[in-house]
């Protein structure tokens, strides 16, 4: 079983809850997906505007919940919204994520370790958002982040594991769970993450923007656990050249 | 000095002098558990929102939970 910190997780498949067309959909989806982890966002409220409140259904639903600091520019407005995030939710977790570019949303590495380090001392369970980096990706676990969420490609991009040949160094020497997050656009990708080793995925474009977002869970499901079997499982090698599963005396050989 | 003036998320607000944090939420009928507070920049955690006084031009925000990946 899957432990980030002190917490067990059956199910390795982890959700976001943006883009969904209705709230409804979104608590079907993560029901149909069976996802024990799934991330929020924090935001200035606009006090004229009705809210939609998620919250209360979440917490029915009995799933952890993730903040993450998206909107947070560099370290100290990161490690605020982590703290106001704290203070709503009564939880110490948190995703870390610093992208100030709007166009491509790829996290800020310098602003990210400052953040970690800022937020570990303080007693948060980090996971950071990053760009599949494996220098960096030790760096943060060594500053004592609880995991790390490197990036298949950009968020919301469904262009799957475009950073592989990284993503694997990373779960090679890493020491914390990996979670592979951003830009699993299918659940033939999310599968490949598992089959490579990565402890879990976080997927939710792929879901949200779906035709059927909790058909697209469910099959995602499948997709996760089918991957961490065949993982365990230990995927034969790759040769260049044909190898015979059968035997190879010609059937012919008695009649000469 | 009966009333001072805040900035709410934005919007200029007049409360009553000596309006505490709470009041103030309470006031924009805002539901408490679910929401955070800065002021001027700094958290104000739940557990001080009782205590901690208003004051002229104070800068506050109002942080909620929405949806997010």
């Amino acid at each position: 079983m899957l432990t980030i910190a002190d917490i067990q997780f059956e199910s390795r498949l982890f959700s976001g809850t943006g883009k969904f067309c209705s709230s409804k959909i979104m608590l079907a989806a993560i029901e149909a997906g069976g996802s024990q982890l799934v991330t929020l966002a924090m935001k200035r409220l606009d006090l004229t505007a009705k809210r939609d409140d998620i919250l209360t259904p979440l917490l029915a639903s009995g799933v952890k919940l993730l903040p993450n600091t998206a909107g947070a520019r560099n370290a100290h407005e990161a490690v605020m919204v982590a703290q106001l995030a704290r203070d709503v939710l009564g939880t110490s977790w948190i995703k870390l994520e610093i992208h100030p570019d709007p166009k491509y949303l790829l996290p800020d590495p310098i602003e990210t370790l400052k953040a970690a380090q800022q937020l570990c001392d303080k007693g948060f369970v980090v996971l950071p958002y990053v760009h599949a980096d494996p220098v960096l990706c030790r760096r943060l676990e060594e500053v004592g982040c609880a995991a790390v969420m490197p990036l298949g490609s950009p968020i919301g991009s469904n262009q799957g594991l475009a950073t592989q040949t990284f993503l694997k160094i990373i779960i090679e020497q890493a020491k914390v769970p990996v979670i592979i997050d951003a830009g699993i656009g299918a659940p033939s990708q999310a599968m490949q993450a598992m089959e490579m080793g990565a402890d879990a995925v976080l997927v939710n474009t792929a879901i949200a923007s779906s035709r059927d977002p909790v058909m697209m869970a469910r099959s995602f499901a499948i997709a996760v656990k089918a991957g961490r079997d065949a993982y365990q499982a230990g995927l034969g090698g790759v040769s260049e050249h044909a190898s015979h599963t059968s035997p190879q005396t010609p059937l012919t050989e008695f009649l000469e | 000095m009966d009333e001072i003036n805040l900035m709410l998320n934005g919007e200029p607000v007049t409360v009553a002098n000596r309006t505490n944090v709470q009041q103030l939420l309470l006031a924009q009928k805002i539901q408490l558990d679910r929401v955070a507070v800065v002021c001027g920049g700094d958290v104000v955690p739940k557990s001080m929102w009782s205590s901690t006084l208003c004051e002229e031009g104070n800068v506050i925000e109002i942080f909620g939970v929405v949806a997010g990946g």
